[in-house]
C-alpha cells in the first residue's frame, strides 16, 4: 500500500511554492520597472528564465538520480528520475513557447535557428525520446537501468543548450554576464529587476521540488498498483 | 527625441498565459492520474475481496 496522505512536509512545500510563486508574481508586474525599449512584454523574461532554468535543473537531478540508481539499485531513484524528466519537458515546453511569444515584438520573428534555439529544442526532445523509448521496456529493472543511463548521457544537452550563448554567434540575450554584440532585445538590469528575477528563480526552484514530490508520490502508488495487479493475475 | 515606448501589452498576456497555463495543466494531469489511481485501487480491492469470498 501507498502513503495516500499527503505528509506535513510536502503540505508545507507545496504552500510554500504557491505563496513564492504569487509572490513572485507580484514582484514582475507591481515592483519591477517596464523596460524602455521592448515595454510590457520584458516582463515574461523573469518567469521565461525561471521556466528553462527548473527544465536544466529537471534534467541534471535526473542524471544524479540516475547515478544514485545505478550504485544503490533502489527504485524509488528511478521513480525520481523519470519524474523530474517529465516536470524538465513541461518546463523546457514553456520556456520555448514563452520565449517564441518574447520573440516576436523583440526580433520581429516567432523563431530563428538561433544556437540557443536549437540546442533547446534537441535537448527536448532528447528527453521526448527518453519518455517514449523508456515506456516501451516491459520489465521494470531493465527499463530502470535504461532510464538511468539515458539521462546520464542525455544530461549533456543541459551544458550544451547553457554555454551554446556564451560560445556560438547568437542573438539570444546572455542573462548573466556580458552579452554578444549581436544579440538583440538585451538590456541591463536595475536593482529591482535583477531582485526580481532571482526571487522568480528562486520560486520556481521551489515549484519545482514540491511538483518533483508530487509526481514521485504518484509514480509510487502506480508501481504499488501494478505490483497488486500483477499478484492478483498470477494467483 | 525620446523615442515612445512600444505597446506590447497582447504579448505580455499570451506569454504568461502559456506560462501559468501550461503549469495549471501539469497540475491538472496530476490530480486526474491520482484519482484515476484512486479509482483503480478501489477495483482491485472489490476483486480481491470477490476472490476471499
Amino acid at each position: 500500500m501507498t502513503d495516500q496522505k499527503m505528509s506535513l512536509g510536502l503540505k508545507l512545500l507545496t504552500a510554500a511554492a504557491i505563496l513564492f510563486v504569487l509572490s513572485a508574481g507580484c514582484l514582475v508586474f507591481l515592483y519591477a520597472p517596464r523596460e524602455r525599449v521592448m515595454g510590457e512584454v520584458q516582463r515574461v523574461f523573469y518567469f521565461h528564465v525561471a521556466s528553462a532554468w527548473v527544465g536544466m535543473l529537471s534534467f541534471v537531478v535526473a542524471a544524479v538520480a540516475g547515478v544514485t540508481y545505478l550504485v544503490r539499485r533502489t527504485r524509488t531513484w528511478d521513480l525520481v528520475g523519470a519524474s523530474s524528466v517529465e516536470i524538465g519537458m513541461v518546463f523546457g515546453l514553456i520556456a520555448i513557447l514563452s520565449g517564441s511569444i518574447w520573440a516576436r515584438p523583440a526580433w520581429n520573428t516567432w523563431w530563428t535557428w538561433d544556437p540557443r534555439l536549437v540546442t533547446t529544442t534537441i535537448m527536448e526532445l532528447v528527453y521526448a525520446a527518453y519518455v517514449l523509448l523508456r515506456q516501451g521496456v516491459e520489465d521494470p529493472e531493465r527499463r530502470a537501468r535504461f532510464g538511468a543511463v539515458y539521462a546520464i548521457v542525455g544530461v549533456l544537452t543541459v551544458p550544451i543548450t547553457f554555454l551554446s550563448i556564451r560560445f556560438l554567434r547568437t542573438i539570444h540575450p546572455v542573462v548573466i554576464g556580458s552579452g554578444d554584440a549581436a544579440a538583440q532585445g538585451a538590456f541591463d538590469m536595475t536593482p529591482p529587476m535583477l531582485q526580481t528575477f532571482m526571487f522568480s528563480l528562486l520560486a520556481f526552484s521551489v515549484l519545482y521540488f514540491a511538483l518533483l514530490l508530487h509526481r514521485v508520490r504518484l509514480a509510487r502508488r502506480a508501481e504499488a498498483i501494478e505490483m497488486r495487479r500483477a499478484e492478483l493475475a498470477a494467483a | 527625441m525620446i523615442e515612445a515606448i512600444p505597446d506590447t501589452r497582447a504579448y505580455l498576456i499570451g506569454g504568461y498565459s502559456v506560462i501559468l497555463g501550461g503549469l495549471l495543466l501539469y497540475v491538472f494531469s496530476l490530480i486526474v492520474r491520482w484519482r484515476a489511481l484512486a479509482r483503480e485501487e478501489g477495483w482491485l480491492a472489490e476483486i480481491e475481496q470477490g476472490e476471499k469470498k
